[in-house]
């Protein structure tokens, strides 16, 4: 009989046992609308330029994983993505930048980005090495009178979870240090710009970036959840 | 013809045969000898007689069909609204009033407009401005009475009255200045009835320089520094320069002092706006009227002042909030909170996790509250932990909470501080406050005007809009525009909240001031709701999500204040009222037009602030013009157990003293007072010209067709309505009629003559 069993289950192809499972956890969601609370998304933003806006896939995920272990934030499971000009876009205040290369912002992208900013949201950007002379153009156009201002060590960013010294390092890509840079709105940083650190990087599956040691890693989980918490405080 | 009574022909035919053959026999069977012919004469005599009153027991009827085709219905709607008393058409040479013309073509024995129309049509005639009013008994000319237009509102109500007959179309004789609401067009069309409009006035704007709108805080600080924001609209002064002020009056009798003035350059282009910094000395209730001068040649001066009310409260409102989580309405409400001047709020965030929980974390120094800046961080805000500091607060706004969050010193402190001292308290509803291990374990929950169920709230996401209540419709909290179509129109265009918590139960005394309606469900579920805590106020929001009010509405708009309106509005009138009294009078609007119903609504409390269903409530409503009050007394609101409701006409000018006093039984409740003003409407002077593009459009969308005044004669002519011929049948007795009888009386009376002469008799 046990031998019957067995021989049945070799034969049932594994992506049978995998739908089985996404089919166990989707019930497990439905059923469990209470006690999820409104959930905490971060948008990642599809921008134009040959940046890779797509990259850090696991990074959202896992980053969402991390607040709902360490602190009251209720989160949802996974990224969106969305485009500066969709409708959508004011369902999430929190929006995430990741490239390597050119971002090119239209015209009504550059004004939706500055509205969006301007009105409640809040925008991090992760250097994965070669975005910074593009991005910084693109928000000048977005806010033309004001520049990206250095973010000193004792900002509230770095204290208001984690007690972190300042922006880790997390990647060596040309020796610079890590540097965070803020652009402020009415009193409020709507832009926090992690400029030659690669928190999102940090942030990946293990199995992406295998040399990451497992400090360097937690760094950059302590600096994203600081992220996170702060914009949601202010 | 037919016959009512049934017989089969074959029975009808053997009958007859029958007889015909009974008279042939007994013809036949005479001894006496008789000529064939004259025998043959008696017995068709006979048969006819027989068949005759065959016939009629039969009982035939003659149907008739008739042509009943009533002439077809024409409603006639005379515009009677104030714009209609500008003087700016010509009639015999002299400058007239738009209903001077309106009136000669209806009334007037030299126009033949009205007596041409009746040849072919039925005529009604209407009046209408507001609303519409069918002109009865002897004609007579119109004259001016409404203070607003509702056209389209005036339309709908002629048609609807001959509704089911047929209606040629419907003349209009209007300026076309449409203003109690946004011109509903579609819903005119919809009626498939033509209208036909004659435009009477000039369509240019007329000279005219006019206060169009003030904007200002209703509720400010003493001391604190208030922006007055007046808008001017001229036309035909371009270059003038005229002196804009600002006076406090103490009452609509007296001269009040001028605080400031400014001198403005007019411009035709485009608003005008000015700005004023009025810093109130004194707590209290104050009434502001911004003035211009009359120019030469305006066409009115009534809309070159426009008055405003300010409430002055002591100082600055002091705001606690406490959430249990980071969260986005706990970050946008706060920067609403930092961003309002007249608030002085501390925000904090405590952690529902054990400090073992949270160690490596900052929060694990902080006794587990979130760090809200680098400053203070090693003195972080906390919670009160007593009574004393928690009564430096006015409002307390607690947050997704969980049970344990605050200890029971701290709730003793918070239901003391708003039951017996009565501070105001809004809780921000969340899936944990209103879950199982929420408020419902701590004392708090008898603040809530809610009852949580033994298994918590049911919580469900969905994106869903809110419906405002009757009582949210005029409530301060929720009343977000002057008029009830504009505040249904905000709160229908606001973005959809992200969660509801139902489930609750409403407790007695509560109030919700708005419902989410969900489909196929049989109760709406109430989403903010109101209700008297002891000597102080509470307020629920049961959903999440409200952040969308001031972030979700930039998707679609470029201008709106309204969460931070909402919030200011909710704080202000959560602590503004004179919490420990028993009776409390409000009305539906702070300032009206003359002629506008203002409904008064009065809550009664017992000693222990719970509603009271069998108060008896009296008002005394001191006029501007009489010291002498007239008497009201309101009745119970069945809608709102505690609240009694009355209305008075506002006929005249000036301030209105609204006193209100209560008691149940023998016992006094006490009394509670409020102030309204009423002014001039100006609606009708703000876009007095003809409005030719409305009507046109009106006249083509529904089949009719637009007619100048001049050309009101061809009206006739052009409606073209196609009349559809109703028929009737009738139906006579032919068998009951006298020639009948005397057909077969004088049948047998010949037979009877006939067979007398030879003897047969």
């Amino acid at each position: 009989m046990i031998r019957q069993i067995r021989r049945w289950f070799d034969s049932v192809p594994p992506k049978f046992f995998a739908f089985l499972l996404l089919l166990s956890e989707g019930f497990l969601l439905l059923g469990s609308t209470y006690g999820v609370g409104e959930k905490f998304i971060i948008a990642q933003v599809h921008y134009s330029g040959g940046g890779d806006w797509y990259g850090d896939r696991t990074t959202i995920p896992n980053w969402l994983e991390l607040l709902r272990r360490r602190t009251d934030v209720e989160t949802a499971n996974d990224r969106v993505i969305v485009k500066l000009t969709d409708r959508e876009l004011y369902q999430y205040p929190m929006l995430y930048i990741v490239g390597h290369g050119d971002i090119l912002l239209s015209d009504k992208e550059t004004k939706a980005l500055r509205n969006y900013l301007s009105h409640g949201g809040f925008l991090f950007v992760n250097d994965d090495y070669g975005l910074d002379k593009s991005f910084r153009r693109e928000m000048r156009r977005v806010f033309p009178n004001q520049e990206l201002q250095p973010i000193p060590n004792s900002h509230l960013i770095y204290h208001c979870f984690y007690d972190i010294p300042g922006l880790p390092k997390i990647h060596e890509h040309d020796g610079e240090p890590a540097q965070g840079f803020g652009l402020f709105h009415e009193g409020r940083m709507v832009v926090y710009y992690a400029y030659s650190s690669d928190i999102g990087d940090g942030l990946e599956d293990s199995e992406v970036h295998p040399n990451d040691t497992p400090e360097v890693r937690e760094l950059a989980a302590k600096m994203a959840v600081n992220i996170a918490v702060y914009a949601l405080t202010h | 013809m037919r016959f009512t009574y049934y017989w089969p022909w074959w029975e009808v035919i053997l009958g007859l045969t029958i007889m015909a053959s009974v008279t042939v026999y007994a013809y036949l069977c005479l001894k006496r000898p008789i000529r064939w012919r004259f025998k043959s004469l008696l017995i068709a005599l006979r048969i006819l007689a027989i068949s005759v009153l065959l016939f009629c027991l039969l009982e035939p009827v003659l149907v008739e069909k008739k042509d009943i085709t009533p002439p077809m219905h024409l409603p006639i709607l005379t515009d009677t609204s104030k714009s209609m008393d500008l003087r700016d058409v010509e009639f015999n040479g002299e400058s007239s009033s738009r209903l001077t013309l309106a009136n000669h073509l209806l009334f007037d024995s030299s126009s033949q407009f009205l007596s041409s129309l009746n040849k072919r049509f039925e005529t009604h005639l209407y009046r209408f401005d507001e609303q519409s009013q069918q002109i009865s008994g002897q004609l007579k000319p119109l004259e001016i009475r409404g203070s607003l237009t509702d056209i389209a509102g005036s339309i709908q109500t002629a048609i609807r009255e001959w509704r089911g007959q047929q209606t040629a179309g419907v003349v209009l004789i209007t300026d076309g200045a449409h203003n109690s609401s946004t011109f509903p067009l579609d819903d005119v069309v919809r009626l498939q009835i033509p209208i036909y409009p004659i435009g009477i006035g000039t369509p240019e704007p007329p000279k005219d320089l006019r206060i169009a709108r003030i904007e200002v805080n209703p509720i400010v600080s003493v001391g604190h520094e208030v922006p007055v924001y007046v808008t001017i609209q001229s036309n035909g002064y371009s270059g003038n320069q005229v002196r804009l002020s600002l006076e406090r009056t103490e009452d609509s009798e007296n001269e009040g002092s001028v605080i400031n003035a400014t001198s403005v350059a007019l411009t035709d282009e485009s608003d005008q706006v000015v700005e004023f910094i009025l810093t109130p000395e004194s707590e209290g209730s104050f009434q502001y009227i911004a003035s211009l001068p009359t120019l030469e040649g305006e066409i009115s001066s009534e809309n070159n002042s426009k008055v405003f009310l300010l409430k002055v409260v002591k100082t600055k409102l002091r705001v606690l909030y406490i959430d249990g989580r980071p969260r986005w309405d706990y970050a946008f409400l706060k920067r609403a909170l930092e961003r309002d001047p007249d608030i002085d709020s501390t925000c904090v965030i405590l952690s529902g996790k054990r400090l073992h929980q949270l160690r490596d974390t900052l929060l694990n120094t902080t006794n587990g509250y979130y760090p809200q800046n680098r400053e203070s961080h090693d003195e972080v805000c906390q919670f009160p932990d007593t009574r004393d500091e928690l009564m430096a607060y006015d409002v307390l706004i607690v947050g997704d909470i969980l049970s344990n969050t605050l200890n029971a010193m701290q709730q003793a402190a918070v239901v003391e501080s708003v039951e017996k001292h009565g501070k105001a308290i809004i809780f921000l509803g969340g899936q944990n406050s209103l879950g199982i291990n929420g408020l419902m374990q701590t004392s708090l929950s008898g603040l809530l005007p809610i009852v949580i169920p033994m298994s918590g709230c049911i919580s469900e996401n969905e994106d869903f809009s809110l419906e405002l209540t009757p009582n949210g419709l005029y409530h301060p909290i929720t009343r977000l525009a002057n008029t009830k179509a504009n505040n249904e129109a905000i709160w229908r265009e606001l973005p959809p909240l992200s969660r509801w918590l139902g489930g609750l139960q409403l407790r007695g005394g509560a109030t919700a001031l708005s419902v989410y309606r969900r489909e196929m469900a049989s109760q709406p579920i109430p989403i903010i709701i109101f209700q008297r805590s002891g000597l102080g106020k509470s307020l629920l929001i049961a959903a999440e999500g409200v952040w969308n009010w001031g972030f979700g509405v930039w998707s679609f708009k470029d201008e709106d204040d309204t969460y931070p309106r909402f919030w200011a509005q909710a704080i202000r009138w959560m602590t503004t009222r004179g919490a420990e009294k028993q009776i409390s009078v409000t009305t539906n609007l702070p300032t009206y037009s003359v002629g506008d119903i203002v409904e008064i609504t009065v809550f009664a409390y017992n000693e222990s602030y719970q509603p009271l269903e069998d108060a008896t409530i009296e008002i005394q409503v001191f006029p501007p013009w009489d010291e002498k009050p007239f008497q009201l007394h309101a009745s119970p609101n069945s809608a709102s157990v505690g609240a009694y409701m009355t209305r008075f006409n506002a006929d005249g000018q000036g301030s209105y003293h609204i006193k209100a006093s209560g008691r149940q039984g023998e016992v006094v409740l006490g009394e509670d007072s409020t102030e309204i003003f009423a002014q001039t409407q100006l609606a009708e002077l703000e876009n007095p010209q003809l409005d030719e593009s409305l009507l046109k459009q009106l006249a083509v969308k529904t089949g009719g067709a637009y007619i100048t005044f001049a050309e009101a004669s061809t009206l006739p002519e052009k409606i073209n309505a196609l009349q559809r011929p109703i028929f009737a049948t009738e139906e006579r007795d032919l068998w009951d009629t006298p020639l009948v009888l005397i057909c077969v009386v004088a049948l047998l009376g010949i037979e009877w003559f006939l067979r007398k002469r030879i003897g047969l008799v």
